[in-house]
């Protein structure tokens, strides 16, 4: 047992020693977690962009489509920006917007008499989303124009023709356009036809929005570094004759690598309270359990440094042993949910990444973030993978230096 | 100088290429990372992909339902019939006998998950229900009989006001799934590669004693320094032109008409990050510093830059920021030769960014370098 702890305060000594490579592991996901903040905010990611408008019409259609962009969450995601043709298509062309709408002269006149009238969309074509919603709405105010024409053209027509108007006329025109509303008004007033819209938020509205969503699988991309950083250690004792030495004294292999596990459980133990402290604060990530769910990351961290331990006694040489893990850690983090939340992949791929080693990880932490106890099943298992690649590891140390 | 370097360059390059793990983060990795990354942002995906979306109608709904499905498909919905599915629109039976005989109808559209997507469907869907109440509108306000016939006239009538859509630049379509993937990934790989790789094999062989044995060759420090940016940077050269040649063969990327300018961009930005590699590798302690270190920079300079996101999404400072970074340089040139299809002159302000930070990055490192 003394021995067991001497082998655990010699590995968090020479931890400590090196603190940066230890911080610039937990700096990836920190650092990863404030730019999604920084950029998204606590909410969705809404597209952000441009319309330029060339204006040569300079009346009340003009005007009209303009404000159709200036209002509710249209004005939050498009700016308007007035220009003159040459400038505009000379931006455009340079990708300085997310379109370019050209407005005829005499749009407003056209629109009134009911004439032929060609609105021009250039559209960024290194941009899909905010081209589409521009094209989307100015498509609408042209279907708007047709049904406004259709039920009140010739009003319009003769309200257009009007150059001089006197009282009797307005009068004239205010109620033929009266009737033309009265004849709509059983169809429209309530409309008979209503849509009715029933949003059901999932998982991936959370409060906290993207950001929270995509915290867990980057901590433990952190927790997974880390663990694959921690078991290179076994070539480093290695060369340096540390496991030669060990295996020189009456103490057994098992305890001296009992005390690099409990060192790295201590080490996890500080990465998942600092990482759910940074997530909570920083992306309003709701954490239920809060020791739970700290020591079920330090625990299936064990499991994970195991698991990459074991890689590295498999391999032959250091440059081996490095080669392999990274070949391991890098598609196991891709498909484990840490660079794309499970909600958000491919249901194949999430599948899959749902029974990685990692991916179930978060999975389960997910749960006890989300108020759900770990099943004792669970613990259960992360404990037998523990044992058994104790014993594995333990064995194959064994086997390399006696 | 010259001689020596090319010699230093040559030497490291083969044994670069003798080693397993630069196989693996050449040839192996990237694709890998393509086909993941591509997967999830969308694929073989086109825009003419439709968004699918089920439609419960009962048999005596009438021609209104039939009106309202032509809108829909109009809307780039593709109307299946799938029971449960996280995009529903339900008509309710005798849905044109009830608005006929002028009673109000409520058609209901459930939608699972917020954001974005659900806000763009909704407003599709909405202008779908509402042409057909419009064109009953229409209708009836000329006195004519709602049925399928006199909608299809009115469909016919010309629109006084129309819309002319066009893209500038030469491509059609935004790059979607692969396309958009592709290049991004590209961008960030080698940055990941050049910082961790690069970085970290300048540290073993400072560790390893192999610089000191140079310091005390006939080599000036130039050379060496120059000699080691070569290996790394035609290293570079070669995973670029692969994940090209990967990206077009396996991905279907169209990188438009500008190949070889694309190729020297690319390039001009491979010296850039071998250098800025180096000078992580030369000014840290350890490798888990710089593999550490070298990770978050290249994160951090992807995420701003617009590697693993459609630039347009974020705010417009972020946008502006993105110009900061040699990663929103790359991809911004990139986006000028493949998006817009623009000439090489496009990109040369790129380019001589490239290279005037090379420069300056080069002559830091030849003055600080460290032997051991």
């Amino acid at each position: 047992m003394r021995f067991v702890l001497t082998s655990t305060v010699k590995d968090l000594r020479r931890i400590r020693r090196d603190p940066v490579t230890l911080l610039t592991w937990l700096g990836i996901p920190t650092f990863i977690a404030i730019i999604l903040v920084v950029i998204f905010g606590r909410g969705d990611a809404r597209p952000n962009g441009k319309l330029l408008i060339v204006d040569e019409d300079q009346g009340i259609g003009a005007t009209l489509l303009a404000g159709a962009f200036s209002q509710g969450a249209l004005s939050n995601m498009i700016s308007i920006e007035k220009v003159e043709r040459e400038d505009g298509r000379r931006r455009i062309n340079k990708g300085d917007a997310s379109a370019l709408l050209i407005i005829p002269k005499n749009f407003s006149i056209a629109l009134l008499e009911g004439k032929a009238a060609n609105l021009q969309l250039v559209r960024n074509p290194a941009q899909r989303i905010l081209p589409d919603i521009i094209e989307e709405v100015l498509s609408m105010l042209t279907d708007a124009a047709f049904y406004v024409q259709m039920v009140a053209g010739p009003q319009l027509r003769e309200a257009a023709a009007m150059t001089a108007p006197t009282d009797s006329s307005i009068a004239g025109i205010s109620v033929k356009f009266n009737q033309a509303v009265i004849g709509t008004r059983k169809l429209l007033m309530p409309p008979l036809i209503q849509l009715e819209t029933k949003v059901i938020e999932e998982k991936t509205d959370k409060p906290g929005g993207f950001a929270a969503l995509m915290l867990p699988g980057m901590l433990y991309m952190a927790v997974f570094f880390i663990a694959g950083g921690l078991a290179t250690d076994l070539w480093r004792e290695r060369t340096f004759g540390a496991l030669r030495r060990v295996a020189t004294t009456p103490a057994s292999f098992g305890a001296f690598l009992a005390g690099k596990l409990i060192a790295t459980f201590l080490v996890l133990l500080l990465v998942g309270v600092f990482g759910l402290t940074v997530a909570h604060f920083l992306a309003d990530l709701r954490v239920a359990n809060f020791p739970l769910a700290v020591l079920w990351i330090a625990v299936s961290g064990c499991g994970l440094y195991l698991f990459m331990m074991l890689l590295q006694s498999l391999a032959s040489t250091e440059r081996v042993a490095s080669m392999l893990s990274n070949f391991v850690l890098l598609p196991l983090t891709m498909l484990g949910g840490s660079f794309f939340p499970f909600d958000l992949m491919p249901k194949g791929f999430a599948q899959i990444g749902r029974l990685t080693p990692n991916g179930w990880s978060v999975t389960e932490l997910q749960k006890i973030l989300d108020g759900a106890m770990v099943t004792p099943a669970a613990f259960g298992a992360v404990i037998l993978f523990v044992v058994a690649g104790w014993l594995v590891v333990g064995w194959r140390v064994r086997r390399t230096v006696c | 100088m010259l001689r020596d370097a090319l010699y230093l360059a040559y030497r490291d390059l083969l044994y670069l290429l003798q080693r397993r793990e630069t196989w693996l983060w050449t040839f192996i990795m990237p694709i890998v990372f393509f086909y993941f990354i591509g997967s999830v942002t969308g694929g073989f995906g086109s825009h003419e992909k439709r968004d699918p979306i089920a439609m419960i109608v009962p048999p005596d709904a009438g021609f209104l339902a039939d009106e309202l499905i032509r809108r829909l498909e109009q809307r780039n919905f593709q109307v299946v019939h799938t029971e449960n599915f996280f995009r529903e629109l339900r008509i309710p039976p005798g849905f044109t006998a009830t608005v006929l005989a002028g009673k109000p109808v409520k058609l209901q559209l459930t939608r699972y998950g917020a954001g974005i997507d659900t806000d763009y469907d909704q407003t599709r869907a909405a202008r779908a229900v509402y042409t057909v109440l419009a064109d009953l509108v229409a209708v009836s306000s000329k006195g004519g009989t709602p049925n399928s016939t006199s909608f299809a006239e009115l469909a016919r009538q010309p629109r006084p006001v129309t819309l002319d859509v066009s893209s500038a630049g030469k491509r059609k379509f935004a790059p979607v799934g692969f396309e958009q993937a592709v290049p991004g990934t590209l961008v960030m790989f080698t940055l990941l590669i050049m910082f961790t790789s690069g970085g970290a094999s300048l540290l073993v062989e400072r560790r390893q004693g192999i610089l000191r044995r140079l310091a005390s060759s006939p080599m000036s420090r130039g050379g060496v320094v120059l000699g080691k940016w070569g290996a790394r940077v035609t290293l570079g050269f070669i995973q670029i032109l692969f994940a090209m040649a990967a990206g077009t063969i396996l991905f279907k990327v169209n990188w438009g008409d500008h190949l070889g300018a694309i190729f020297v961009l690319l390039g001009a930005y491979a010296s850039l990050a071998a250098l800025l590699g180096m000078l992580l590798g030369n000014f840290s302690r350890s490798d888990g510093q710089v593999v550490g270190l070298g990770v978050i920079a290249s994160n951090v300079m992807a995420a701003l830059g617009g590697c693993w996101w459609p630039i347009e999404i974020t705010p417009r400072w972020t946008q502006n920021l993105a110009l900061v970074f040699p990663t929103g340089w790359a991809m911004d040139g990139l986006h000028k030769l493949m998006s817009f299809g623009d000439s090489w002159e496009a990109v040369v302000p790129h380019i001589v960014a490239f290279v005037v930070s090379a420069l300056i990055a080069g002559y830091v490192l030849a003055r600080t370098f460290r032997f051991q």
